[in-house]
């Protein structure tokens, strides 16, 4: 049979198991994503996927402690913890284990240093620290479903009696807890007798129900991963120990619980079929167990499992890249074809673009730009359209280059971006009211759009007039320079002041000076600026071209610099790295312009 | 002389500095503190930079722009009221009117706060950051009436004016941010007068964060003929009592008080959370609001003050004491010019959007 192939294939029933996590009801593949993208910066283990990962993880945790899944970025830090730096910069759970007293020791030392004036190292054994901690906890998830020694039952007469398989002799939490009834009736016979005075039997039944209730003790209150509507208490989740605990004379957790089992037995022994009859079982079971709300948040799992196992965006940057191509290629031959296979690549990558966004509005249910993560995605999208637009009029390229040049890289830095876990992310209470969020931020991020487009135009008149393109299109190039900086300085203006009536209906002031209102001012102040310039001739298309380009500089402080300084971002370890980043940005940015001003005035 | 006031090219020096004081007291800001940098580098003239280099500070830069916008006006208006300029005349008569309302709301606009509990009543709401001393005569439950005096002019020496006979009383020491110590022997000590027992005040170095110092005072007090030291710390919750005069005095320093023309009831404080987070998703009040006449219920969440003529009352944060007993903050604002931006925002939008619509559009005909 195609059955008995070792190891289960088929987790597309499994992914979809509802887990509650971060304040929002997620499919447990997504779960399993971002808590791989924690531990080690990608959201799959070799050529395991995510889910599959986590499901070693539950069901079978010895066999996932050799699994290159921690990422330390700095070896110093692998070095402090006695590890040998790793090329790869991962590290086993195996190893960390080993490590474990060093890294308690660390850790303390790191959590007495104020939050700010922590530095990398002490950050990353943090970081370090909770991740392995969440490992464990984990690990221990679904102990209950596997045979301990503690609970070892070698009387026949008892196995008889408790309906066990005879042919056993170590049960796990689950196999005795099902037979509770049975056991307590027994135990209280004891609670008469004195411990000398009991049979062999008698002895066993004593041990196990006390390890029974060591275990229960030990386990209960994990926080980790909180997969089980609370029979009682509406809205609340609780994870797998205590819904063993808590929950288990209701009938519908204790079904549930079993199927659990059941997955986690079949599991170690690689059935597939019977994995997955009892996936399906439990997802069949867990819809009543939902409230409305979480319902509709259930009925949004296949899209999705669907938008991450498609990574629309992945896909959008190929179709950007090739329409670059196109254009590299055109320089050769120009020949029409290379012409139309852009334009249909630029359409193909912004159509993709566009649904990817659109699924995120229908899974999140709210507008599509609340994390840096989404002004990326968003931000993309409006360069692109505003290169298509471009294109419109200008015919030669100009729109299509610029648009394959901002989708590509920022969808880039999206994806770099996406390390922070899952992007679908729940919003704080001053975010969480939909209408000043959709005016106010879709506007200023589509002011950035078109500074950004600004920029791109500048840096191509710029070369344009390095190679010594005709002044026509020079000319054309800087009126397309104008009108897009005009679209920026319209809409920055507009989303910088809808930002202060957000804050005024908010906060009750208008402006604060606050460093986020004040990056947005500075974009607000350069455009202005440069068309003062021009209109005083202080400038020419060269000055504008280069303000252009200084004037994305700008955008970029705006819109992720000033994070930088109050270090808000909880983007583990990732901060430093875009600091360094952004200021090679800007020394290739500034050498850029002076090579090519230098050049521009020699001719 | 007009004729240079008008060039455009101060207009772009004027931005020039603007866009560097912004960047400038950004990151300032770090080392600084928002209130300080704001002080530094937006509010003032002029400041030093590095110490002795003289530069313009924002209201300096602003006050020239706003001249040189208007001379621009009366020099050449010939050449702004054409119809093709239409939208140009529209942004710029929408940043005249942007500074009038920048003008009125630096000028015009206080906040306060108000932080109280369920089933607390209120008719006055709190400085963030200014101090006063009060003081009154206990009246059994009946009207009192309240002398309180801003801590502002305080300095060693100086003598606090009061219409009583029954005392009078001297600044020693005033700290703007300061601790508090007892000196730990649990006796009173018959010459300082401190309802917390506290004896010893020392200065702290004043926060950036300029609502978390706690200011600190001792005081010479004199009645019948004799001195003592009065020591009052900001976060006492309740006053210090003196027997003068066979009177009950009360003394407190405080956040400086502002009567409002209204009282306010806490009924309900409600926050909700996100499902098995301590991320808020949101919190509200419910207030009883009493004007003299009306008395009205009203929800006070995020994004949904209330609004009482030129004051507008505002969900702010919530805390919780150490009896775990829920305390929320409304930030009260009073702003007579709160619509003005609004409008010249809005005008200048449309003037922007107006005048490049029509320099595409004009581009687009004659090519």
């Amino acid at each position: 049979m195609a059955f008995a192939e070792p190891g289960i294939k088929d987790f597309k029933i499994f992914k979809n198991i509802p887990v509650l996590d971060q304040g929002r009801l997620k499919p447990i593949d997504t779960f399993a994503r971002s808590l791989l993208t924690q531990f080690s910066g990608k959201d799959h283990y070799e050529k395991q996927d995510a889910s599959s990962w986590l499901a070693s993880l539950f069901f079978n945790p010895d066999s996932t402690v050799n699994d290159k899944i921690f990422q330390i970025n700095n070896p110093d830090t692998a070095t402090a913890l006695g590890i040998t730096p790793d090329q790869h910069r991962r590290y086993t759970p195996a190893q960390l284990q080993k490590a474990y007293p060093k890294l308690v020791e660390l850790q303390d030392a790191a959590r007495k240093i104020p939050e700010k004036e922590r530095n990398l190292v002490e950050n990353e054994i943090l970081r370090v620290f909770e991740n392995i901690n969440i490992y464990a906890d984990l690990s221990r998830s679904f102990l209950f479903t596997s045979p301990q020694k503690d609970l070892t039952i070698t009387s026949k007469a008892l196995k008889t009696k408790m309906g066990l398989p005879l042919e056993q002799n170590e049960f796990s939490f689950i196999d005795i807890a099902l037979k509770a009834d049975v056991m307590t009736e027994m135990a209280q016979s004891l609670e008469k007798k004195s411990q000398s005075q009991f049979t062999a039997d008698e002895l066993e039944i004593y041990n196990v129900t006390n390890n029974l209730f060591g275990m229960s003790q030990k386990y209960k209150e994990m926080p980790s991963f909180t997969v089980l509507p609370s029979a009682t208490e509406k809205g609340r989740w609780l994870n797998p120990w205590d819904a063993l605990i808590l929950d288990f004379s209701n009938q519908q957790t204790r079904q549930l619980l079993s199927y659990w089992n059941t997955m986690a037995i079949s599991f170690r022994q690689d059935n597939g079929v019977e994995f997955n009859v009892a996936a399906h079982l439990y997802m069949n079971q867990i819809k009543d167990a939902l409230s409305n709300d979480e319902l509709k948040s259930f009925n949004k799992f296949p899209l999705e499992l669907f938008y991450h196992s498609a990574s629309p965006f992945t896909l959008s940057i190929m179709f950007y890249i090739l329409t670059f191509i196109f254009f590299i290629i055109s320089f050769s031959s120009s020949k029409q074809i290379w012409y139309t296979l852009a334009m249909w690549s630029t359409f193909a990558g912004f159509a993709i673009h566009t649904i990817g966004l659109l699924m995120r509005i229908i899974i999140m249910a709210r507008p599509p730009v609340s994390s840096l993560y989404e002004t990326f995605i968003f931000v993309g999208f409006i360069t692109v359209l505003l290169g298509l637009i471009i294109e419109h009029f200008n015919r030669q390229w100009l729109g299509f280059v610029t648009a394959a040049i901002s989708g590509t890289a920022l969808l880039f830095i999206a994806n770099k971006y996406s390390a922070e876990g899952d992007t679908l992310k729940m919003l704080v209470a001053v975010l969480n009211s939909n209408f000043w969020l959709a005016t106010h931020v879709t506007t200023i991020t589509m002011g950035y759009a078109a500074t950004w487009v600004g920029g791109v135009l500048g840096h191509i008149w710029l070369l344009q007039a390095v190679f010594g393109k005709d002044n026509e299109t020079l000319d054309k190039t800087y009126k397309t320079t104008l009108g897009i900086l005009g679209v920026a300085l319209t809409l920055t203006f507009l989303g910088t002041n809808l930002g202060g009536i957000w804050a005024d209906q908010s906060w009750g002031r208008f402006w604060g000076w606050d460093p986020k209102e004040n990056g947005a001012l500075m974009i607000v102040l350069w455009t202005a600026l440069l068309f003062h310039a021009k209109v005083a001739k202080m400038i020419g298309p060269l000055g504008m071209a280069v303000g252009a380009v200084f004037g994305m500089m700008v955008v970029m402080w705006a819109w992720f610099g000033v994070n930088l300084l109050s270090v808000g971002l909880h983007s583990y370890g990732f901060t430093a790295g875009i600091a360094t980043t952004l200021i090679a940005y800007a020394v290739i940015e500034i050498v850029f312009m002076m090579v090519t001003i230098w050049f521009i005035s020699r001719k | 002389m007009m004729k240079f006031l008008s060039s455009t090219r101060i207009t772009v020096v004027c931005l020039f500095l603007l866009f560097i004081l912004t960047f400038w007291g950004t990151i300032a800001q770090v080392q600084q503190g928002l209130y300080s940098a704001q002080e530094r580098f937006f509010n003032s003239f002029y400041f030093l930079a590095a110490g002795f280099i003289p530069f313009p500070g924002a209201q300096l830069v602003l006050w020239v722009l706003f001249i040189n916008l208007l001379c621009m006006f009366i020099l050449s208006y010939k050449k702004f009221f054409q119809w093709s300029n239409l939208g140009n005349l529209i942004i710029h008569l929408g940043i005249l009117l942007y500074f009038v309302a920048a003008f009125m709301v630096f000028h015009v606009s206080s906040e306060s706060y108000i932080r109280f509990t369920e089933g607390q009543t209120t008719n006055v709401s709190n400085s963030y950051t200014d101090w006063e001393v009060a003081f009154w005569v206990d009246t059994n439950g009946k009207k009192r009436e309240i002398t309180a005096v801003d801590t502002k002019v305080f300095k060693p020496e100086y003598i606090i004016p009061t219409d009583t006979k029954d005392f009078s009383l001297t600044v020693k020491q005033y700290y703007s941010n300061s601790d508090a110590f007892s000196d730990g022997s649990g006796k009173k000590n018959p010459r300082i007068l401190n309802e917390e027992g506290i004896t010893l005040l020392t200065p702290k170095p004043i926060l950036k964060e300029r609502e978390q110092n706690v200011a600190g005072g001792v005081f010479n007090i004199k009645f019948d003929g004799k001195s003592y030291t009065l020591i009052l710390y900001g976060i006492e919750v309740n006053p210090t009592e003196v027997m003068i005069a066979g009177k009950k005095y009360n003394f407190i320093l405080r956040h400086k008080h502002f009567p409002l023309p209204f009282t306010l009831k806490l009924d309900h404080f409600k926050t909700e959370f996100y499902p098995g987070m301590d991320m808020a998703k949101s919190y509200e009040s419910l207030v009883t609001i009493s004007t003299g006449t009306l008395e009205r219920q009203v929800r006070i969440y995020m994004n949904n003050p209330l609004r009482y003529n030129d004051y507008t009352v505002y969900q702010a944060s919530y805390d919780a004491d150490s009896t775990g007993r829920q305390y929320t903050t409304l930030a009260v604002v009073r702003n007579s010019a709160r619509i003005m931006p609004y409008v010249s925002c809005l005008v200048v939008f449309f003037g922007l959007a107006l005048h490049f619509l029509m320099q595409a559009f004009i581009s687009r005909i004659k090519p």
